[in-house]
């Protein structure tokens, strides 16, 4: 009896060991096959709608960005084998002060540096309140050149400020 | 024999947890988009000719008739507007309209200028004319209540202008009529901001 309760208290013993392990070893295991996820954005889009300038006009109904005018990126930690790290964009806005007329677009417009794939989000899609996929890719990628577009401006709109925040996420697959 | 159970099953917790915390790997980051839409408040005026032009009566036919008015009329001129406003600082714009200072219709006669209804190529809050007034070195409410709205541009759109000169039906205006009087005004219409 005093054998098997022994016998017992070395097995929680052992599992106690090895839970500790479990911890540190599962720390550095993360880092080394899964590493982490990197996302970087840089940029902005500040735009003033220039003034009319022939009375009765109405503004023009679209006004496009820069065709690099923010860039995203993708990486995954040194430790990682990059050539797993398959990834996702996603894309949604979280209104600041905005006009339901108003309609902001989205398009990725160069391939940014990297290896591996990367393919989607090449033709102009609607940013909406709502989280959407926007684009995938293999490997880590840098600089992702991003044009964006607002539609729907009109002297129907009151004249301000209109600002709302464009929120990415990576995802890794 | 009890180690190797304690290992086992420590490795595979090891393996599931490592798999689960890959599966939840995300990161979110963002930037603002601002878009400014200024205020506007512009006019001008648009014909398919020339914003210039003559009203003068035709002499009678028959001696002992008067000069014949019927036909000092122009319909060539058309008012044009962009506007913008602001719920708060201000909600609806007015046009005025004058004679610009230093000038004067010539004595016996009055001009009277009219506008039509937008011609609703445009969009938004039209204003509406007041009617027919009589023009001074006085500025005077023409359009009223302009919200946001644009009439279209150039000439054919926004709202047609109709001038007439007239004589003054008060007694003895024809006496000051003076032929040496011909004269050039300028006519100014003005968009509150």
């Amino acid at each position: 009896m005093i054998e098997k309760f022994k016998s017992y208290i070395k097995l929680g013993s052992s599992i106690l060991q090895n839970c500790l392990l479990l911890v540190i070893g599962n720390l550095g295991l993360i880092g080394i096959l899964s590493g982490q996820a990197f996302i970087n954005v840089e940029g902005n889009w500040n735009y003033a709608i220039s003034p009319i300038v022939e009375a009765g006009n109405d503004f023009s109904y679209e006004y496009t960005s820069n065709p690099a005018q923010v860039y995203l990126s993708a990486t995954t930690s040194k430790g990682k084998g990059n050539g797993n790290f398959r990834w996702s964009f996603s894309i949604h806005k979280e209104d600041i002060f905005w006009d339901a007329a108003l309609q902001l677009f989205v398009k990725r417009t160069g391939n940014g540096n990297g290896g591996g794939f990367i393919q989607g989000g090449t033709a102009f899609q609607e940013i909406s309140n709502n989280d959407n996929f926007f684009f995938s890719g293999k490997k880590s990628r840098a600089d992702i050149p991003l044009q964006f577009q607002i539609q729907g401006v009109s002297v129907l709109i009151p004249s301000g400020n209109y600002a709302t925040s464009v929120v990415y996420t990576l995802r890794e697959e | 024999m009890n180690n190797f159970f304690a290992n086992t099953f420590c490795i595979l917790l090891l393996i599931c947890s490592t798999l689960s915390l890959r599966a939840q790997d995300n990161a979110t980051d963002a930037h603002e988009v601002s878009i400014k839409i200024p205020e506007v408040a512009i006019l001008d005026i648009e014909s398919t000719s020339s914003t210039s032009f003559t009203l003068a009566p035709e002499k009678p036919t028959e001696a002992g008739l008067a000069l014949d008015f019927s036909q000092a009329k122009n319909t060539d001129l058309w008012l044009n507007y962009s506007s913008i406003v602001g719920s708060t600082t201000q909600s609806e714009r007015t046009i005025d309209v004058k004679i610009q200072d230093g000038s004067t219709v010539p004595e016996g006669l009055l001009l009277k200028v009219s506008a039509a209804a937008d011609e609703g190529n445009g969009d938004g809050v039209m204003g509406t004319p007041v009617g027919e007034i009589t023009l001074s070195n006085t500025a005077q409410d023409f359009i009223k209540g302009i919200g946001s709205c644009y009439t279209g541009s150039p000439a054919n759109n926004g709202h047609q202008l109709t001038y007439v000169l007239e004589l003054n039906s008060a007694d003895g205006s024809y006496g000051k009529i003076d032929f040496d009087e011909s004269t050039s005004l300028k006519i100014v219409y003005t968009i509150t901001e």
